[in-house]
């Protein structure tokens, strides 16, 4: 996104920013920013400097987090969710999956990304229609959990469920705010 | 060991989850022995349209074959995250078996677990068969390494 600086600024951003009580050794950050060590210590260095991020000394050690307090904190949120979070993560990792018709994100997730203020939510939820091999389905969650370092549940549903609603959870689902993040159904007709 | 195996292990005992043990080969044998018949109960479940039942049991079984393992090399985990902690130990130690990528399929189970046991979700039936089957290649593949580290160890 050529909204920031650097792909490895915004990528240290979206870990530290949409997690905000993640507090982390700069020395951690490089495999995150996918940047070489001393890159990753300047552009850390900018972002403190810039009071974006605050610092915090342990020892030898220089911890870094959000800056919750900064005025850009919110704002910079809401961007980073958009271009970094599950939204543009979560159908990544479902399109290596085969026999999804549809992803939705639900819950607050959802709400966020439609305007609702607060801080980011701690868990992504996430509804798969279709019926992808249970086995591809837990290795892409195990990969959507490591990459947004926040739990992720995704629950199954079969096309004709999604459809006609049977259940409260499905009734509810299409009652709130929900985000379609991949569509298989045009594809496949 | 290898050196990566090694370091898990004694990243997992610095941080409490997992203890040395001297080794218990009875143990170890019926551990295994209740993972075979958890399987075949799980199966039996899964004809009696009891997935939830039959998932459940099949879990079990792929944590207690790996907890034999783990347990072979005198190891115990413990603590509140027993079962992630037998499944991160034993995926370093089956490294060395090229066992690392079925221990690693039976620890993501936990997320139909967590599905069925807190969020009340149904269990499909495409979930129990794989779940079976990520027993039985668990066991395929665990038992001879666990034999041969009893061996080594003996």
């Amino acid at each position: 996104m050529p909204i920031f600086r650097s792909e490895a600024q915004a990528r240290i951003l979206a870990w530290l920013f949409l997690v905000p009580d993640r507090e982390q050794p700069i020395a951690t950050l490089a495999p995150i920013a996918g940047v070489a060590q001393p890159n990753t210590l300047r552009e850390v260095n900018r972002l403190v400097e810039g009071g974006l991020l605050r610092e915090r000394r342990a020892g030898n050690t220089r911890l870094v987090a959000a800056n919750t307090a900064s005025p850009y904190f919110q704002p910079l949120v809401q961007i980073l969710g958009r271009a970094y979070g599950p939204a543009v993560v979560v159908p990544q990792e479902l399109a290596e999956v085969p026999g999804i018709e549809l992803a939705v994100i639900i819950g607050s997730w959802a709400r966020r990304y439609q305007g609702e203020a607060g801080p980011p939510p701690n868990d992504v939820d996430v509804i798969v229609v279709g019926s992808p091999p249970p086995r591809a389905l837990r290795r892409a969650n195990a990969r959507l959990e490591e990459q947004l370092g926040v739990p992720v549940q995704l629950t199954v549903v079969t096309a004709e469920d999604w459809a006609e609603q049977p259940t409260v959870f499905l009734q509810t689902v299409h009652s709130s705010p929900y985000l379609t993040v991949l569509d298989n159904t045009g594809a496949e007709q | 060991m290898n050196a990566a195996a090694q370091a898990t292990i004694a990243s997992l005992i610095s941080a409490g989850e997992v203890e040395r043990v001297p080794v218990d080969e009875a143990v170890v044998t019926n551990l295994l022995r209740q993972a075979g018949n958890h399987l075949r109960t799980a199966a039996a479940g899964a004809e009696a349209d009891d997935p939830e039942g039959a998932f459940q049991l099949a879990y079990d079984a792929c944590r207690k074959t790996s907890l034999a393992l783990v347990m072979a090399t005198g190891l115990r985990p413990k603590g509140q995250s027993a079962h992630v902690a037998t499944f991160e130990a034993a995926a370093a130690i089956a490294a060395n078996f090229g066992g690392r990528q079925t221990v690693t399929d039976a620890a993501q189970l936990r997320y139909v677990r967590h599905g069925a046991e807190y969020r009340a979700e149904t269990v499909s039936a495409a979930d129990v068969e794989d779940a079976l089957a990520i027993g039985d290649e668990l066991i395929k593949v665990l038992e001879p390494a666990i034999e041969q580290i009893l061996q080594a160890s003996s």
